[in-house]
């Protein structure tokens, strides 16, 4: 069996890489492993041969030099054909494209023969793009800066693979040796936001070299002078600057032998994540660290909207915690490789909460406090427009004034998010199940676009209360709020017949509400009944001053 | 912008136009392909082609 993986990203990515491909080793030990990356980033592949793993390089330079040189464009195409027939001889009987970019799209549609099983981006007979597996079509709607994906692409990437990690798939193979008592800090990053400014690390490395605790700058050619300036002045025996002066294999050696890694998103925080090293990692908004950050036992994240807001003192601190095993005060933690960040505070995030739902069969999460269910209203409304336009459509043919509308219903899709971020998640589910569908006859387009339809109708339902239910959801409150003095006084009589008149205010929402989060008017419903048995009236004023009024104001 | 640059954005303008027009005529084929393959792997070059942020435009 020969399976390639594709993985034409950068650095980090390929380490990310690295323990999907051990997984598959694993779980198919006769199997030929290719892998695909581009030459400029081979050396971060340089443990394939170890694993049985057979590398090749896409070479970019060679074929695009024909474009440069004045050669027809023919001289390019004829380099590429060259190239994908060559790598094409090894008869793949299965392609894992971990690459999600519009070339390797192609590149994967180009090598896969057929009957070849392909997972990741590929290509559709008519040129469109293909999504064939569900874990690429949660990264395509769900994964990226700025949104709400809490998995981390290591996972992903293994997913993509149909493969399940173990903790053993997180090794180096080239990497040897014990621990020293340095810590590795990556001072630059691929980008200028998710970069700590050298003033800020000059103080944190003047204050760790107070502390007598060993440091090694790490990092590219071009940061250099920055390494200088900020280590100018301090002793060599402790500060040593070896930026720019590293190979790969060298810098997984020394990060394989630190205590542990200090630096933003990047390489040495990925290749930390195969040798075991912790690592304090220094985050920002226009980064998620979930999907990037950190994946080795004992990982901490500091976080802040920028990076210039996270203080040296608060970086010291957390090395100082960290080297001594004690708790610290980092925004989040990683207690294990193979889970998830531990938040240091209250999380409740409705995006990631209603991610789950939309992918894992977990309930829909409440709205949070004081925001709008306007958004999930509008979605139901243009759901159902477009679900009664699409019905009609099946049941008398094609018309003018249902494409007309199901035009603007597009337009209008692409606009909920933009007014009610809340919807971004489920607009994105939809638009890429969208998008999943192949080409096919018009009445199976047609049918699927409806039942896609129907599931946006659904999911938006839960949010969407009509006029009728918002006057009960009134009254509810209303009558609660004049049970609620009496019961506490213990005078039950007094209000007794607003109390029954609410019984069947709750009934009638239960019966017309869909379960949202943890609580419902059913559940409301059940607790009152259950303290109403008890005679504890302390009990029943509680469920409706803590439980009602708090579901209820979440609704509105 | 270097020259190394203006050459691929002309290449790609180039391609792009007859991608199109065999698309339009002929369908997606198998030269049509190796046409949007060369095409993605110039605008990766031009736009410093990040995985992620590329997929927002694929379609």
């Amino acid at each position: 069996m020969a399976i390639l993986v594709i993985q034409l990203a950068r650095f980090g990515d390929i380490f990310q890489s690295w323990p999907a491909l051990k997984a598959l080793r694993r779980q198919a030990p006769s199997a030929k492993i290719h892998l695909l990356v581009r030459e400029r980033f081979k050396d971060a592949a340089l443990g394939a041969a170890e694993i049985g793993v057979v590398l090749h390089t896409l070479p970019t330079a060679d074929i695009l030099a024909p474009l440069i040189t004045g050669a027809p464009d023919t001289d390019a195409t004829v380099k590429l054909d060259q190239f994908v027939q060559t790598l094409k001889q090894n008869n793949f009987d299965q392609i894992i494209n971990l690459s999600f970019s519009p070339f390797s799209s192609y590149l994967t549609e180009a090598l896969a023969a057929d009957g070849c099983k392909v997972s990741g981006y590929t290509r559709h007979a008519d040129g469109y793009l293909k999504i064939p597996d569900d874990s690429s079509a949660y990264f395509y709607a769900q994964v990226g800066v700025g949104r709400h994906n809490r998995y981390h692409v290591t996972e992903i990437f293994a997913a993509v693979a149909g493969v399940d990690l173990v903790d053993a798939d997180f090794s180096f193979p080239s990497a040897q040796g014990a621990k020293s008592n340095s810590v590795i800090i990556h001072l630059g990053a691929s980008e200028e936001q998710k970069t700590y400014p050298a003033e800020l690390w000059r103080d944190v490395l003047r204050e760790l070299h107070a502390h007598a605790i060993p440091t090694i700058l790490v990092g590219s050619a071009s940061e250099r002078p920055l390494s200088e300036t900020v280590s100018a002045g301090l002793s060599e025996d402790l500060v040593q600057n070896r930026v720019g002066k590293s190979t790969l294999k060298d810098l997984s050696q020394w990060v394989n032998d630190a205590r542990l890694v200090v630096g933003a998103d990047s390489a040495p925080v990925q290749i930390a994540a195969l040798t075991g090293t912790p690592v304090l990692n220094l985050s920002c908004a226009s980064v998620n660290f979930w999907e990037t950050g950190p994946m080795s036992a004992g990982s901490r994240v500091l976080f802040s909207a920028k990076m210039h807001e996270i203080k040296p003192v608060q970086i010291v601190n957390e090395i100082s915690a960290m080297l001594a095993g004690a708790p610290g005060a980092a925004f989040a933690e990683r207690p294990a490789c193979l889970t998830t960040f531990k938040l240091n505070q209250v999380d409740d995030d409705f995006y990631w909460r209603m991610i789950q739902a939309l992918y894992t069969a977990a309930d829909y999460p409440p709205l949070p406090k004081n925001s709008s269910a306007l958004g999930f209203q509008r979605l139901y409304d243009v759901a159902d427009l477009a679900y009664n336009q699409l019905t009609k459509w099946r049941e008398k043919g094609p018309d003018s004034a249902s494409a007309a509308i199901l035009t603007s219903v597009d337009e209008m899709l692409t606009q909920l998010p933009m007014m009610d971020p809340q919807v971004e998640p489920v607009v994105g589910w939809f638009q890429t199940e969208r998008l999943r569908m192949g080409p096919a006859a018009p009445e199976a387009t047609l049918a699927r676009t409806t039942e896609l339809f129907e599931q946006l109708r659904w999911i938006a339902k839960v949010y969407h209360t009509p006029a009728a239910l918002i006057g009960l959801t009134h009254r509810a409150t209303e009558l609660a709020r004049l049970c609620v003095p009496s019961l506490r006084e213990f005078e039950f009589s007094q209000v007794n017949s607003h109390f029954q008149e609410l019984l069947s205010v709750l009934q009638d929402l239960g019966r017309h509400t869909t379960k949202v989060g943890e609580t419902n008017w059913s559940s409301v419903l059940r607790g009152l009944q259950d303290a109403l048995e008890k005679r504890d009236l302390i009990e029943l004023a509680d469920t409706l001053e803590f439980d009602l009024p708090g579901w209820m104001e979440s609704r509105t | 912008m270097s020259d190394t640059e203006e050459k691929l954005k002309k290449a790609l303008e180039r391609l792009d136009k007859t991608s199109r027009e065999m698309i339009k005529t002929r369908g997606y084929n198998q030269d049509a392909r190796s046409l949007k393959l060369i095409e993605e792997l110039i605008r990766e070059q031009l736009i410093n082609g990040n995985t992620r942020n590329s997929t927002r435009t694929i379609r």
